[in-house]
């Protein structure tokens, strides 16, 4: 979320998590940042795989832009990785440490596998997850 | 001698082609091609009768164990395979050396990350302490949910499959697995 979408005081403290410290940052919204900004490490990232390039348009493959969203929020220490209404053209995609994969609609949220071999969609190993809203279709 | 060894001898690596998963129980087959050697090239040993090298397979590192194969010639675009089994989900990196009497070749790097994908699986998930799936819908052909080693939730979704198959949910040892409003039902028309 941008910052002048959230409600910050001019001259205040605005609390938001590391990953999105930098993510803000590396994007050069610096001037829209509070005076004080404090990193609360027990905040989760969020992101959306829109913003890693994931296209949702039935046509595009998405695998490797979802996979990277995954891994950032990984990297991030946990999280949430949001996937908008569309259709994800996906191989398998891998998660391997604990976030959740947050659809915005059990109908309308596809991740459609495109590997001819009917390879699985989602790949978890050894991590607490949670799966919610999505529709995975081989 | 092994893995990041940076020396460099007479002999050249191979370099991958592809690598591909044969079959579902997570074997694979590489496919590598032999670049133009130098003429000094020293032969790792002879059978009495031929002399041969080694080709030896890493992942991440490790020597995989039995990979090793002898290969009788060096020509310049030659083109063969080495077979290896990896189970994991994880993925992993490949890279390959050649040995001659001299010592191990600089390795080459496999262009990507090789992991057992299961296929046929919805979901695969392994050695989960708590994995929540809700809300959601699963169409395939054979295994909707297949979990091992888990504890798992699965509350207001749909399973659908194909082909008559009935494995909504497959769970493997040691798993725990909790529904709730878990519609299942075959696929129509």
């Amino acid at each position: 979320m941008p910052f002048g979408e959230r409600d910050i005081p001019p001259f205040g403290t605005l609390t938001i998590s590391r990953s999105e410290y930098f993510s803000h940052a590396a994007n050069g919204d610096a001037d829209d940042m509070p005076i004080l900004v404090q990193i609360d490490e027990s905040m989760k990232s969020e992101v959306s795989v829109s913003d890693f390039g994931a296209a949702g348009d039935g046509v595009s493959d998405d695998t490797q832009a979802i996979q990277s969203a995954i891994d950032y929020v990984s990297l991030s220490g946990g999280g949430i990785v949001h996937i908008p209404v569309g259709v994800y053209n996906v191989g398998t995609l891998y998660i391997l440490s604990d976030i959740s994969l947050l659809g915005d609609s059990k109908m309308n949220t596809v991740l459609r596998s495109n590997a001819s071999s009917g390879s699985s969609i989602l790949v978890i190993e050894g991590v607490v997850a949670n799966i919610s809203r999505l529709r995975m279709v081989i | 001698m092994g893995y990041g060894d940076n020396i460099q001898l007479s002999l050249k690596p191979p370099v991958f082609i592809s690598v591909s998963q044969v079959g579902t129980a997570g074997n694979f087959d590489a496919l590598l091609n032999m670049p133009m050697q130098s003429e000094d090239a020293v032969p790792y040993d002879s059978d009495g009768e031929y002399d041969y090298y080694i080709s030896r397979l890493y992942l991440n590192g490790e020597a995989l164990p039995d990979s090793d194969k002898w290969v009788w010639s060096l020509e310049s675009g030659m083109e063969y395979s080495m077979s290896f089994a990896y189970s994991s989900t994880i993925p992993a990196h490949l890279s390959v050396a050649i040995i001659g009497g001299d010592g191990e070749s600089v390795q080459t790097m496999y262009d990507g990350t090789i992991s057992y994908a299961p296929s046929g699986r919805v979901v695969f998930a392994r050695q989960c302490h708590s994995l929540t799936i809700s809300e959601c819908i699963i169409e395939g052909d054979s295994v909707g949910i297949d979990v091992g080693e888990s504890n798992i939730l699965v509350s207001d979704c749909e399973i659908t499959l194909r082909n008559g198959s009935t494995a909504y949910i497959v769970a493997d040892y040691d798993t725990n697995v909790t529904e709730f409003c878990v519609n299942e039902h075959q696929a129509t028309g």
